[in-house]
């Protein structure tokens, strides 16, 4: 009896391989049979595949709608908290423009920002007068974090602020109310009793009214230290362009530190000033598709899992088809675990290329979806960790329902086996 | 070609198959079957031995603890001076493996595969097993048919197909051949073929034992072992054999038919159930009486059914 042993490793490659053989084999000896019964998981395949499409897709397409208001934009602003109300003064609270610089020099995740001021103001251009129009004070950088475009004139430069003077920038709907002409660069008007040149006119963005837009109105913007210097006591709010929107906690502990720091707060006292960032209502979004995510995981598991059963049914048809054949195997010498592993990779195999079959309609349908126009989604496709979870999940599908029919095959007695008609 | 495979036979041969108070007990509902009742046979290397009993006689139990395909109830089983009985399943998977080759009634070729392949599925669970399309392809042309290895089995005749099967059993260079009623399905002309594809093993060395019901078949073998109701009941060398003796006589002269029972089998088995010890437990079936023992056979029963036979073949 001699017996030498090759290294176990190779054994048991050349095990596999022989497996794959015998079961592609029996895989193509019955083709229609293999299809109907890897459907379910095609199908499962399928699913996983266009949810995770679609559902990348209308991400990236509300993404882009936070990016167009600004996804790294946040807002800070001082904040009497509840327990200090009856000793602290809010305008102790007040953001000044030293923090707005300090802010800008310390914190490594904001790219740019400026302080903003508002007051209503009244505004008059020859006969026309309007009362408590909103007239904001805001440093040049405003024009890089607001995507709102100079129509006609120029954007603010920075020797407008350093100077004080007294430039603006107005809206179409102030144009309007104030009876302007088209291109009003160069006139003058009256705001709070002082004389402003128009540098140049901005366009009114649209704002969804999740972010608070509605009606437009009239806007006049000025020089921040113009605005201070007209009215030193007006409320200030820090508008903040970050990086990056992945480094919004970074962003909001950089500033924390740096404010508290200047603000002298102790470790038991709580903050001055509060924040926020568009990236948290993103956050939101995106916990909603994730929830949406798991409930389309748990159909298409469902799915998988009818796939699987239907899997397992065949196999076992297949065991009992072919007990002869498995009770020849086990004369011949397969031992109970090399008939094992061929029944499981034959359940495996099927379920691989119902993956694979799954895997590629899914990407026809979503290259089909493509073609149709005026789609809001403007670029879909399947993810490759969909790809790789769908190709992943369906083995280990054949192997947990494989594995009971491939038992049953293993733990045949030969002499029956062989008597089974 | 296969002359030099095996190591020439010493002084004192070691058996290539002992079997010592082998008995194999199946349950049957409440009724225990002995299937085995202790039964000791050595065959030694190079025999041709063929095993005969009727149906019901243990033979086919006995082939298939000789093939390490079922375990017996006690006894042993030594093949090759390695003791086989209360192995596990792998062990007895890898003896079957690299030490027996069997061969079926109804051939168990793999319909889908080519002979070649066929020729070639012991050697894929054989881990020893190098260059297994030439070792198969030398098994084929052993049985004369290496112009038909690409051929499936439904392409063979009953003949080529046994041939193939032959090829496999022999394709791991077994110690023993294990031949299943091998020409139980094959027509008398075939069934020469066979017989003479067996004989012209046995002069290249090779270890056969046939089991069979066929007295033509079992007089190619050496030797003769007889089977009743689970124990051996003669066990000669075929020109010894009493009951195979009288069959050729009785052939010679142009009496009966190949399937009838002779007067020297009568006696041996009347005499074999004469000896028979009572079970220890009297229980019959169902725990009822005993039922009463079958009249022993007489050449008048015989007789009575030689005419029936007529009566049928008149009607």
């Amino acid at each position: 009896m001699s017996i030498t042993l090759l290294s176990p490793v190779r054994g048991i490659r050349r095990l596999i391989l022989q497996s794959l053989f015998i079961a592609l084999a029996q895989v193509w000896a019955n083709k229609a049979r293999a299809f109907l019964t890897s459907l379910g998981i095609i199908i499962g395949v399928l699913g996983v595949t266009v949810v995770a499409a679609g559902l990348d897709g209308m991400q990236g397409y509300v993404l882009n709608q936070f990016e167009g208001i600004g996804a790294k934009k946040m807002w800070i602003w001082g904040n009497v908290p509840e327990s200090k109300r009856s000793v602290m003064s809010w305008t102790d609270a007040k953001m000044s423009t030293y923090e707005a610089r300090l802010i800008l020099d310390k914190a490594q995740a904001v790219d740019t920002l400026t302080p903003t001021c508002n007051s209503n103001w009244s505004v008059s251009f020859g006969k026309e007068n309007l009362q408590n129009v909103n007239v904001t004070g805001i440093w040049t950088a405003w024009h890089e974090i607001e995507d709102r475009q100079v129509v006609y004139g120029r954007p603010f430069s920075k020797i407008d602020d350093q100077e004080n003077r007294q430039v603006c920038l107005i809206n179409e709907q102030g144009i309007e109310e104030l009876n302007l002409s088209t291109d009003p660069t160069g006139d003058y008007i009256i705001v709070n009793g002082r004389r402003f040149l128009i540098i140049g006119t901005i366009e009114t963005k649209e704002m969804s009214p999740m972010m608070g837009g509605g009606q437009s109105r009239a806007e006049i913007y000025i020089p921040f230290s113009t605005h201070k210097m007209m009215n030193p006591y007006s409320w200030t709010n820090l508008t903040v362009q970050l990086h990056d929107p992945k480094f919004a906690e970074d962003a909001k502990a950089e500033i924390r530190f740096i404010l508290r720091n200047h603000r002298n707060l102790g470790p038991e006292d709580e903050d001055t000033f509060d924040m926020f960032v568009i990236q948290s209502a993103i956050e939101d979004f995106n916990n909603v598709a994730r929830v949406i995510g798991l409930v389309m995981s748990g159909v298409v598991a469902i799915s998988l899992l009818v796939g699987g059963i239907g899997i397992m049914n065949i196999m076992l048809v297949s065991v009992s088809e072919r007990t002869r054949e498995i009770g020849l195997r086990k004369a011949m010498g397969a031992k109970p675990p090399v008939v094992l592993l061929q029944f499981l990779v034959e359940a495996v195999v099927l379920c691989v290329i119902g993956g694979l079959v799954g895997l590629f309609l899914g990407n026809l349908l979503v290259a089909t979806v493509q073609f149709i126009p005026n789609l809001p989604i403007e670029s879909i496709s399947i993810p490759r960790w969909a790809t790789l979870l769908s190709l992943g999940f369906s083995a280990g599908v054949g192997i947990v329902f494989g594995m009971f029919p491939a038992i049953k095959a293993s733990i045949l007695n030969p002499i029956d086996a062989l008597r089974h008609e | 070609m296969l002359a030099a495979r095996k190591k020439p036979a010493s002084s004192t041969p070691q058996p290539t198959i002992k079997i010592t108070a082998l008995k194999k007990i199946f349950k049957v509902g409440e009724e225990r079957v002995r299937a085995l009742d202790g039964v000791d046979i050595e065959i030694y290397p190079n025999e041709f031995v063929a095993i005969m009993g009727a149906s019901g006689s243990g033979k086919s139990t006995l082939m298939n603890i000789l093939g390490c395909l079922d375990q017996p109830t006690s006894g042993q089983y030594i093949l090759n001076g390695y003791p086989t009985h209360r192995k596990g399943m792998g062990k007895l998977a890898q003896i079957r493996n690299q030490e027996i080759g069997f061969i079926f009634q109804s051939f168990e070729l793999l319909s889908r595969s080519s002979a070649l392949k066929n020729v070639m599925l012991p050697l894929l669970y054989s881990s020893t097993s190098k260059r297994p399309r030439k070792k198969a392809k030398a098994a084929l042309s052993l049985v004369g048919l290496s112009d038909r290895m690409s051929h499936r089995p439904n392409q063979l005749s009953g003949g080529q197909r046994q041939r193939v099967a032959i090829a496999r059993a022999l394709v791991n260079d077994p110690s023993i051949l294990l031949a299943d009623e091998p020409t139980g399905n094959l027509d008398s002309k075939t069934t020469v073929e066979i017989i003479n594809l067996f004989k012209d093993l046995h002069q290249t060395g090779q270890t056969i034992v046939v089991v069979t019901h066929e007295e033509d078949v079992a007089g190619h073998a050496e030797r003769i072992i007889r089977l009743r109701d689970g124990r051996v009941i003669s066990d000669h060398l075929t020109a010894e054999d009493p009951i195979h003796l009288d069959w050729v006589e009785r052939m010679a002269a142009g009496r009966g038919s190949l399937a009838e029972v002779t007067q020297a089998e009568l006696e041996i088995n009347a005499q074999a159930d004469a000896n028979r010890p009572e079970p220890t437990k009297a229980r019959g079936f169902f725990g009822r009486k005993q039922p009463k023992p079958a009249p022993p056979a007489t050449s008048e029963t015989v007789d009575q059914l030689d005419n029936w036979d007529q009566w049928e073949v008149e009607q």
